[in-house]
């Protein structure tokens, strides 16, 4: 069973809808109501449980779902350990691929934290030297100089 | 069927609160002394009689080796641990070590574990329950910090077995308390829970939709609590006598706890009045002479005092409101969680953080045991009309070479959850691997806790990074951990509930409600109430439940259980576990799936390494991490310079 029809909405549901989705899914198959149930329901409530977790763990992140549904097209039903991996894997290298990139990136965040944008764009900068490719700093600093200092 | 009687109790660092629900309304059940809550101190008397609550607190003046404060805090801890070390700098009473690191109370020549320690307090609150209630009760949900990790919870639940409680539920603070505040009300709010206990700071965010109570993010900080802020003003009281009178307070144990009860009692008046004048007579003599104390508190500058602890809370409160993808503007209602929230220096603060006045109908003390009362209630009931979906507070991880982890469960993930990595071998025909159970934010592993480990063996050894291990971590609606490593070739698994770092094993709690040492209590707070030996459990292990009637079943429609055998088959379908049962498309996805998974040095589990120190040749493993990351970046500028 995948996930949209584990959570019972069309492939192309938005985000909201998978959100209400969700929570009328987990009101139907929440562990606490089984509590006193016999084991083996128990158990497969629990699973259910799980999967519909996972299901919307995977469909509320753009990058996640995304990648879910391509596997989806290619027979897979659920979101494998080795697709996660790719979206971690993306997802760090937009954080910078080498040490001194992510060095400095993790810096203009600090920065960015504390809304000193100026700063936070000096250290992208220093990032961007060290990784002249990396798309994701270049989108970052576009956003940064937009601001308002 | 008629109905068991629940109550929920608020286990506290410093003070401990129960409550049932009777009529539909959450009430909180009063000590013999008329009083909500109840000192979470223990002490044990020279002819070997043991207080517990108002009477164990006098003693922490009086007796201060055998009675025991703040054992929360120690709570599912290891003997090294930061938090045991400070424990041990300001404890009267022996801290000592136990079996595989514990923590150990030594009360003259006898070893109290902690979870007894917390069974002593449990106890009491039963007790107090019971006398209360006037019948007897069983069945309780305890609460615990959310930030607290997976050992805490196994402690706290193994605390009320051994006070002879069946536990329904851990649930956590912050949730019991936005629980009690929208119980009913069909509310559909955003809110944020600012939970400053005792001994620890959480702070949650949830969003409630008519029934449904669903944690967007939880954050805390387990070393920071309202004790915290009395250590800055006994520390400035100490500092003042020591100004005027050149001797130290500390030096003297007797005069320091006189001198921490006044600052307690100077915090409780500052919620009422904006000036405290702290007198405390003959505090200390020097050369005969009686030297007194007296200090006049404005609220103001005890608001200084504690300005950076409460920045501190509030950092926390940021990350909690980043998780969750809210800002201030977004959120409905502010929940005060905590005695030290009562102090108008403190609400002053969180008012100008949140923008907004915190909710003022709620009593800070007894609305998280009123919150539990709630959800005991409807786990027993067979009409349940709220939904908690919780988060995990921790990111949980596997441990890999080089001293570094893995995260498999992100924090804030929504529980029930389980989810299963790939990792490959370190060493060529490696035998078995030792996997290591974290919890915490770092990447390094020693910066986290460690839950538990254990050796897998019985997968086929092969060259290095062809042998796939598959790695389970599941997590229940508790919060509690399971983890389980298994070979997808031969089918070889080993699993293990987390819970053998600093709790105790399920032998060892049998073998304490064996001996009845918890029996001991003299029930104090003046209840002469039952004290008969408890009658055996009355939850059965809950295997051996079986029911024949779904009246049992809270709250399910028929449909949805006739649905049930069905959907569980199909979550299993065998297409599911490996990628495509079609050889062709099978193929090629394998392929580029396994082209875009990390590096294998980046999650190649140790070698069989649990004592041994890491060789060179692993610290050159992880070196790879960069250099094959610059290849990869080498590789994007070659293609863009053809």
């Amino acid at each position: 069973m995948d996930y949209y029809r584990l959570l019972r909405v069309e492939n192309g549901a938005p985000s909201n809808q998978i959100r209400s989705a969700y929570h009328s899914a987990r009101r139907q198959f929440h562990p606490d109501s089984f509590i006193n149930a016999e084991p083996a329901l128990r158990i497969a409530v629990d699973e259910i449980a799980k999967r519909i977790t996972e299901a919307y763990m995977v469909l509320r992140n753009q990058s996640r779902r995304r990648a879910y549904d391509e596997a989806l097209n290619s027979g897979a039903k659920r979101f494998t350990a080795a697709a996660e991996d790719a979206v971690r894997q993306s997802e760090y290298a937009a954080r910078g691929l080498t040490a001194n990139g992510r060095r400095f990136y993790a810096l203009a965040e600090d920065e960015e934290r504390e809304e000193n944008v100026p700063a936070a764009i000096t250290h992208l900068k220093t990032a961007l030297t060290f990784e002249p490719k990396n798309a994701a700093f270049k989108e970052h600093l576009e956003t940064l100089q937009k601001k308002p200092k | 069927m008629s109905k068991n009687v629940t109550i929920g109790i608020d286990l506290g660092t410093s003070n401990s609160c129960v409550a049932t629900v009777a009529d539909g309304h959450p009430q909180v059940l009063a000590n013999a002394y008329g009083e909500p809550t109840t000192a979470s101190v223990v002490s044990f008397g020279e002819d070997g009689s043991i207080s517990v609550g108002n009477e164990a607190k006098a003693r922490v003046i009086l007796d201060p080796k055998h009675t025991v404060s703040s054992a929360k805090r120690l709570m599912g801890r290891f003997y090294f641990s930061e938090e045991v070390k400070k424990a041990r700098a300001i404890c009267r009473y022996e801290i000592a070590s136990g079996e595989n690191n514990a923590v150990r109370i030594k009360i003259r020549n006898e070893e109290f574990s902690l979870p007894e320690i917390s069974a002593f307090v449990l106890k009491e609150m039963k007790a107090v329950a019971e006398q209360g209630l006037g019948t007897e009760v069983v069945q309780a949900v305890i609460t615990v910090p959310a930030y607290f990790n997976d050992s805490q919870r196994q402690a706290t639940k193994d605390a009320g077995r051994i006070a002879g409680l069946e536990v329904l539920r851990i649930l956590n603070e912050p949730t019991a308390a936005a629980l009690a505040y929208g119980y009913g009300k069909n509310l559909k709010q955003k809110v944020a829970v600012y939970d400053l206990g005792g001994g620890t700071f959480d702070v949650s965010v949830l969003e409630l939709g008519d029934d449904v109570f669903e944690v967007l993010a939880t954050c805390g900080d387990t070393y920071l609590g309202g004790e915290d802020f009395d250590d800055r003003l006994i520390d400035t009281l100490a500092d003042s006598f020591q100004a005027e009178h050149d001797i130290n307070v500390r030096s003297d144990p007797f005069a320091l706890e006189k001198l921490k009860g006044a600052a307690e009692r100077a915090k409780i008046e500052l919620s009422e009045a904006e000036n405290v004048d702290i007198e405390i007579p003959a505090l200390m003599t020097k050369d005969g002479k009686a030297l007194n104390l007296s200090y006049s508190l404005s609220s103001d500058e005890y608001g200084k005092l504690t300005q950076d602890l409460l920045q501190r809370t509030f950092k926390v409160c940021d990350e909690a409101l980043q998780q969750s993808g809210l800002s201030v503007g977004d959120l409905d209602g502010v929940i005060l969680v905590g005695g030290p929230t009562r102090l108008p220096a403190i609400r002053a603060a969180v008012k100008e953080y949140f923008q907004r006045e915190p909710e003022a109908d709620i009593n800070p003390d007894q609305v998280v045991a009123m919150g539990a009362a709630i959800h005991a209630d409807s786990l027993s009931s067979t009409n349940a009309n709220t939904y908690l979906l919780d988060v995990t507070p921790l990111t949980l991880r596997l441990g890999i070479a080089g001293g570094m982890t893995e995260p498999i469960i992100d924090r804030n993930s929504p529980v029930p959850i389980d989810h299963t990595r790939i990792f490959n071998t370190l060493q060529d025909h490696q035998e078995s691997i030792a996997v290591r159970i974290h919890q915490g934010e770092s990447r390094a592993a020693e910066d986290n806790s460690l839950l538990g480990e254990f050796e897998f063996r019985g997968f086929e050894p092969g060259p290095r990074g062809d042998v796939k291990i598959e790695v389970t971590f599941a997590i229940n609606t508790e919060g509690i951990v399971k983890v389980s490593a298994r070979d997808p070739k031969t089918g070889a698994e080993q699993s293990t509930t987390v819970n053998m770092s600093s709790g105790l094993s399920a032998e060892e709690i049998d073998s304490i409600i064996a001996r009845g040492r918890t029996d001991d209590v003299a029930a104090t707070g003046g209840s002469s109430g039952p004290q008969s030996p408890l009658p055996p459990m009355n939850g059965l292990p809950n295997d051996e439940i079986m029911l024949d009637s779904d009246d049992d079943i809270i709250g399910v429609e028929d449909d949805v259980l006739h649905d049930i055998p069905k959907i569980q088959e199909d979550l299993t379908e065998p297409d599911e576990l490996e990628l495509t049962t079609e050889a062709d498309s099978s193929e090629e996805l394998f392929g580029k799936l396994e082209n875009a998974t990390f590096d294998s040095s980046e999650i190649d589990l140790g070698a069989n390494a649990i004592d041994e120190p890491l060789s060179d040749e692993f610290s050159d493993e992880l070196e790879l991490d960069d250099s094959v990351l610059d290849d990869l970046l080498a590789d994007e500028s070659d293609s863009d310079a053809s």
